[in-house]
C-alpha cells in the first residue's frame, strides 16, 4: 500500500505567503495611513459639522440656453479614483481664481499626488493607467516608447504650427501621475474592497459615524495641494518630469511657464492683476 | 512709373487678422478648464482654438465681445457681451466695422424683443434658461463653423479657381484668407436651409410646456394674458400642413416658419398677426404668401378666400392626440360646429334605432306598415292581406292511444 501524503493547511498557508506576490498582499499606503489614523476631538466636530452642511450637487450639463463656445466633451475613465464616490469629477469648486487650473491638473495627476505627501515616506511618481486595457497598471513613459525628434518650427510655418496638436506628455489618454510606495501605487480604486467597505458602512451610518469616516479619509490628505512650482520649478521638484517621459522641450514648456509666473504675482487671495502682466 | 502705377491700383490689399491680440489663448486654448459653479452647472472656460478660427467668429478677437475683461481672475460683469456692439472686423464692401446692430434693432421691434440680446456670461445661461420670457440671441445661434464640415468639398471646390481667377487682381494669402472665403461662402449657399430655421424654431415652439407659459400682452387691454391652444400647439398644427409635410420628407418647396412670419430683411421681425406691419396681418397675406413665386396667383382678387387658409388650424391634429386640449376652445372647433348642424338627424335616426332595438325586435317576420300595406300585398304580391286571414283555430291533438279507428285512419 502506498502511503498518501497530505499537506497541512497551515503549511500550504506559509507556501502561499512565501510565494505571493508581494504587491497582492500589501495594502496600499493611503489606505494604512487610513486605518492607523487617530482623531482629534476638532478634526471630529468639523467633519460632524461639514457633513451636516452637505447638500448633493446635481449636475446640470444639458441647459436650454447653449453654450456660445464649442466645448469637449468631459473626460471619463474606466477605472475611478476612490475619491470620486464622494467627490466631483471636477472637484475644484471654490477658488475662482484657480479652480479651472486645478480640474484642467485632474485630467492628468491623481488626487493623491498632491493631496498625499506624508513627510515622512519617500514615494516615487509614475504613470498609472485610468483606462484602456492596461487599467490599473504602471505605464512606461511615452518618451521611452517614441522615440520622438522635435523641431523648432521655421518662421514661415510658425502659423500653422500653433494648431499642430502636440504631443501629450502622458503615455496614453486617461492616464495620471501617481504616487508609488514600495513600488505598489499609493492611491485606491473604487472597486478595492477596502473602497466597497468604507462605501457601504458610509451608506448605514448615522451623521455621527460618518463624520468619524469622513474625518478619517481625510487625516492623512492635506487640503491645499501643494504650490505650482513644486512641480513646475526648475530646482528640489516634486516630480521628476524627464522620469516622467518629458521631452527636452517639454520640460521646458512646464519649467518656463507664463501662467505660472503669474500665479506667482498672487499675494492675497483677493487680488485681482491685470491680464497684460502675463506677457512679462 | 505708369506700370507701377497700374499694378498698384490693381492690387487690393487688406489689413491682417490678428485674432488674439490680447494673447487670451495663453490660458483659454488650455483643454479641460472646467468646473462647477454654484448652481451645478458645468462650465467651460477652454475653447478650441482651432474651431475658434474656423467658426463664424474667428477673426474676431476676443475683447471685442467681451470688452471690459482686464483683470484675473475675470469679474463676471466684465466679460459680458451686448450683440449690438460693433467690432475690429471691417464690413467688406463699405470697410466700416461690423456690427449686428440693425439685426438686434429688428429683432427688439419684434415679439422675441424682451429676450436677451446683452449682459450675455456663460454664468447667466442658467437665470436665462430660468427667467427670460423668449429666445434670447445665444438661444438660436452659436459660435459654429463658417464652412460646416459637409459643405467643405463644395467650398474646396469653389475655391480652387481663386488664384487663377480672382488673384490676377487680389494678390496675396491676406486677402484670400480675409475676403476670399467670405464671398465663396455664399457661393455655396445659404448658412441655413429651411429645415433648420424650423429646427431652431421648434427649440421653444414644440416645448407644449414652455408655450403653455407664455404670456401676451394684450393690446387693448394692455394685460397680460396666457395664451390659447392655437398657440401653445402651432408647431404641431404646421407639422400638419403641406408646408410642413413637405419639409419634413425634404421637399425645399414647403414654407419654413419664417418664410411666413419674417420673410424680409434680416428675418428676425416676426410680429403678432395684429400688427400692421406683420407679415401674417390679413392685409399683408397675399403678399406673403406670393413672395418669392410661391403662390402668385394669390394677389389676385379673385383668389382673396385662399390667403383665409389656416394653417395654424388645432383641428387638423388628431382628437386621440394626448396634446389636443379639452376645454371650452373645442366648442370654436369647425367639427363641433358640423356637430351641432348634424345633431337633429342624428337624434332621429339614433332615436328611431333606439325605439326599433326597444319594440321592434319582439314580432318577428311581421311587416308593419301604416298606410297601404294590405292594397301592396294585394296587387303586388298577389295574396291575400294576412290583416284579413283569419287564424287558424289549432285543434288540440289527441293522442294516438284515444284515437277511435276512423279517427287514426283519417289522421
Amino acid at each position: 500500500m502506498n502511503k498518501q501524503y497530505k499537506i497541512h493547511p497551515v503549511f500550504m498557508i506559509i507556501l502561499l505567503l512565501i510565494f505571493m506576490p508581494y504587491s497582492a498582499m500589501a495594502k496600499p499606503l493611503y489606505q494604512l495611513h487610513v486605518e492607523q489614523a487617530e482623531i482629534s476631538d476638532q478634526d471630529l466636530k468639523k467633519s460632524l459639522k461639514q457633513v451636516k452642511k452637505h447638500k448633493k450637487i446635481k449636475i446640470i450639463d444639458n441647459l436650454p440656453v447653449p453654450p456660445f463656445h464649442k466645448r469637449t466633451t468631459q473626460q471619463t475613465t474606466q477605472k475611478q479614483p476612490f475619491c470620486l464616490t464622494c467627490h466631483l469629477a471636477l472637484p475644484h469648486r471654490n477658488d475662482e481664481r484657480s479652480r479651472t487650473f486645478m480640474n484642467m491638473h485632474s485630467r492628468y495627476i491623481a488626487c493623491e499626488t498632491c493631496h498625499f505627501r506624508p513627510e515622512t515616506v519617500a514615494m516615487t511618481y509614475r504613470w498609472l493607467a485610468y483606462d484602456g486595457i492596461d487599467a490599473g497598471n504602471v505605464l512606461s513613459p511615452r518618451r521611452a516608447l517614441e522615440n520622438i525628434v522635435e523641431k523648432p518650427p521655421e518662421t514661415e510655418q510658425k502659423h500653422k504650427a500653433q494648431f499642430k496638436k502636440q504631443v501629450p506628455l502622458a503615455p496614453q489618454p486617461g492616464a495620471r501621475i501617481s504616487p508609488f510606495y514600495e513600488n505598489i501605487p499609493v492611491l485606491l480604486f473604487k472597486e478595492t474592497p477596502f473602497a466597497q467597505k468604507i462605501k457601504m458602512e458610509w451608506k448605514d451610518a448615522s451623521e455621527n459615524q460618518r463624520a468619524d469616516i469622513k474625518a478619517r479619509l481625510h487625516a492623512p490628505l492635506k487640503k491645499k495641494g501643494p504650490a505650482c512650482n513644486k512641480c513646475h520649478g526648475k530646482n528640489k521638484t516634486l516630480l521628476d518630469l524627464e522620469t516622467l517621459g518629458a521631452t527636452p522641450a517639454q520640460l521646458k514648456k512646464i519649467q518656463n511657464n507664463t501662467i505660472v509666473r503669474f500665479f506667482e504675482r498672487f499675494k492675497k487671495n483677493d487680488d485681482r492683476i491685470r491680464i497684460n502682466k502675463l506677457l512679462q | 512709373m505708369i506700370v507701377l502705377f497700374i499694378s498698384f491700383i490693381q492690387t487690393v490689399n487688406a489689413a491682417q487678422r490678428h485674432p488674439d491680440p490680447d494673447g487670451c489663448f495663453s490660458c483659454h486654448a488650455l483643454e479641460g478648464l472646467d468646473y462647477i459653479d454654484k448652481n451645478g452647472v458645468l462650465r467651460s472656460a477652454s475653447i478650441d482654438k482651432q474651431h475658434y478660427y474656423s467658426a463664424l467668429h474667428g477673426s474676431v478677437p476676443c475683447k471685442d465681445c467681451h470688452r471690459r475683461i482686464r483683470d484675473y481672475p475675470h469679474k463676471v460683469e466684465n466679460g459680458e457681451v451686448d450683440c449690438a456692439n460693433s467690432c475690429h472686423v471691417e464690413e467688406p464692401s463699405e470697410g466700416e466695422p461690423y456690427t449686428h446692430k440693425a439685426v438686434v434693432k429688428e429683432y427688439k421691434d419684434s415679439v422675441h424683443g424682451n429676450g436677451w440680446y446683452k449682459g450675455l456670461t456663460g454664468g447667466n445661461r442658467f437665470r436665462e434658461a430660468k427667467e427670460a420670457p423668449v429666445a434670447s440671441c445665444r438661444f438660436c445661434h452659436a459660435n459654429e463653423l463658417y464652412i460646416r464640415e459637409a459643405e467643405l468639398p463644395k467650398f474646396k471646390e469653389a475655391f480652387d479657381h481663386l488664384d487663377s481667377e480672382c488673384g490676377s487682381c487680389h494678390q496675396g494669402e491676406i486677402w484670400l484668407g480675409q475676403f476670399g472665403g467670405h464671398i465663396l461662402r455664399r457661393f455655396i449657399g445659404s448658412r441655413w436651409n429651411k429645415n433648420d430655421h424650423n429646427k431652431m424654431c421648434n427649440g421653444c415652439h414644440a416645448d407644449h410646456e414652455r408655450m403653455a407659459k407664455v404670456e401676451q400682452k394684450n393690446e387693448k387691454t394692455g394685460e397680460k394674458e396666457k395664451t390659447g391652444p392655437r398657440f401653445i400647439l402651432a408647431s404641431d398644427s404646421y407639422a400638419t400642413t403641406l408646408h410642413g409635410r413637405l419639409l419634413e420628407t425634404n421637399v425645399m418647396q414647403g414654407a419654413s416658419c419664417i418664410d411666413c412670419h419674417a420673410p424680409k430683411r434680416f428675418r428676425h421681425g416676426v410680429l403678432r398677426d395684429e400688427k400692421n406691419d406683420a407679415s401674417t396681418h390679413t392685409d399683408n397675406l397675399a403678399e406673403t404668401c406670393a413672395q418669392s413665386g410661391c403662390h402668385a396667383y394669390a394677389t389676385h382678387p379673385l383668389n382673396h378666400r385662399f390667403v383665409k387658409t389656416d394653417l395654424h388650424d388645432i383641428d387638423m391634429i388628431p382628437v386621440n392626440n394626448s396634446i389636443v386640449p379639452r376645454d371650452q376652445s373645442r366648442l370654436e372647433s369647425g367639427w363641433v360646429k358640423a356637430l351641432i348642424a348634424l345633431s337633429p338627424i342624428i337624434v332621429i335616426l339614433g332615436g328611431g334605432s333606439l325605439l326599433w332595438w326597444l319594440f321592434g325586435g319582439k314580432k318577428k317576420s311581421v311587416t308593419f306598415s301604416i298606410l297601404g300595406g294590405d292594397a301592396f300585398q294585394e296587387k303586388m304580391i298577389g295574396r291575400k292581406p294576412k290583416s284579413k286571414v283569419k287564424k287558424k283555430v289549432h285543434q288540440k291533438k289527441k293522442p294516438i292511444a284515444t284515437l277511435t279507428r276512423k279517427e287514426a285512419e283519417d289522421e
